[in-house]
């Protein structure tokens, strides 16, 4: 059957822990994706003085630097957001007006730990 | 009738999916341009009439104009909704109004949709009561107050599709998730304290499929126009299947 089926993701609303869900997917694959490089260049990092130093010179791209502040805030939302599934996987927070609350409050967390760690570390 | 004064129309802009598999062309949106009294609120269900008058080829399900049949399941709005039970004034933004079919499924003719999909994974849940053989079935077979109080919020779903429709691990797997209102129904029965069919039951829906891959996003408790919460029932299935694997 060849018949169109409507599936336009630009029109359809979704709620609070809908948009929450999507974002804990896009996070993993960031982390996915960074975990590797992010690793070699600690690894890296830690072989010598020498290569700390370029590292250290790294850190002063700002694209870089951009990327490793997303990629630990990436982190952090994916630590967050599992938890408050965890929560629901024990039968809690499954109302609707509760998932609206729980999703904004990983919202609120992550944007908080953001800018504290934008503020302390940049 | 009284005659109504222009001061008491407003027009409403509307938009409507359009498509018709005899032409040979996409789906398009067609817009119209709707007269309503402007101290009513009407039903997305009364406008779609009132555009219908206009363009008789428009096709739209509908039957008990009361939100009890499930006929006109509709994206409305980006919302999936029941046309008869939506007023106007939850829906239209900005004097837009867009009325899209129910997502997923494929469409015959602009907001008909073959809910075979969703059917078929309804029939899958056997939705109905399974007894022993010893239970006589001609008799009434008696609850106490508090088993048949653990159905309430179960058995009221009218089969609407707005709920499965909503939920992005349906539109990806439509034929191995059984979707919100299908495990619904599988937890109707399970709960049931006259049903002896339980292991059975949770047997059918112990694959990474069926039941787990809904991941509680809540668009199907979102969307139900019966009020319903498809998400706490589905978590009650997972406690069940986890509580029998270890």
């Amino acid at each position: 059957m060849n018949s169109p089926r409507y599936l336009n993701l630009f029109k359809i609303a979704l709620p609070l822990p809908g948009i929450s869900s999507i974002l804990h997917r896009i996070s993993a694959v960031a982390i996915f994706v960074l975990s590797l490089p992010m690793m070699g260049i600690l690894v890296f990092s830690l072989s010598s003085k020498a290569n700390y130093e370029i590292i250290i010179l790294l850190f002063e791209n700002i694209l870089f630097k951009s990327l490793f502040f997303l990629f630990i805030t990436a982190i952090f939302y994916h630590f967050v957001s599992g938890l408050r599934h965890l929560v629901m996987d024990f039968g809690y927070w499954e109302t609707l007006r509760a998932g609206r609350m729980s999703a904004l409050a990983t919202f609120i967390s992550t944007g908080l730990f953001f800018f504290s760690f934008l503020f302390l570390a940049w | 009738m009284n005659a109504i004064s222009a001061s008491e129309i407003k027009t409403l802009r509307l938009s409507i999916y359009r498509y018709d598999p005899l032409k040979e062309e996409k789906p398009y949106m067609q817009d119209f341009d709707i007269d309503i009294p402007a101290e009513k609120d009407l039903m997305v269900l009364d406008v779609l009439m009132l555009a219908k008058e206009q363009d008789p080829s428009i096709s739209f399900r509908r039957s008990c104009r009361e939100g009890v049949c499930g006929s006109d399941g509709l994206n409305i709005n980006g919302k999936n909704g029941l046309g008869c039970i939506t007023p106007l004034s939850d829906a239209v933004k900005s004097n837009k109004l867009s009325i899209r079919p129910l997502p997923g499924l494929p469409v015959i003719k602009d907001l008909i949709v073959d809910m075979k999909q969703f059917v078929d994974q309804y029939k899958k849940v056997k939705p109905y009561l399974i007894t022993d053989k010893k239970v006589d079935t001609r008799k009434a077979i008696p609850q106490t107050i508090e088993e048949r109080e653990k159905l309430d919020g179960l058995y009221e779903c009218i089969m609407c599709g707005c709920c499965s429709t909503a939920c992005p691990s349906f539109w990806w797997n439509p034929d191995k998730f059984l979707g919100p209102a299908a495990l619904l129904q599988a937890y109707r029965f399970i709960a049931d304290s006259r049903d002896t069919a339980t292991e059975e039951r949770l047997e059918q829906l112990e694959d990474a499929f069926s039941v787990f891959r809904c991941h509680g996003i809540m668009n199907c408790v979102s969307v139900c126009p019966k009020g319903l919460n498809p998400t706490k029932a589905i978590g009650e299935i997972k406690k069940m299947l986890v509580k029998r694997a270890l």
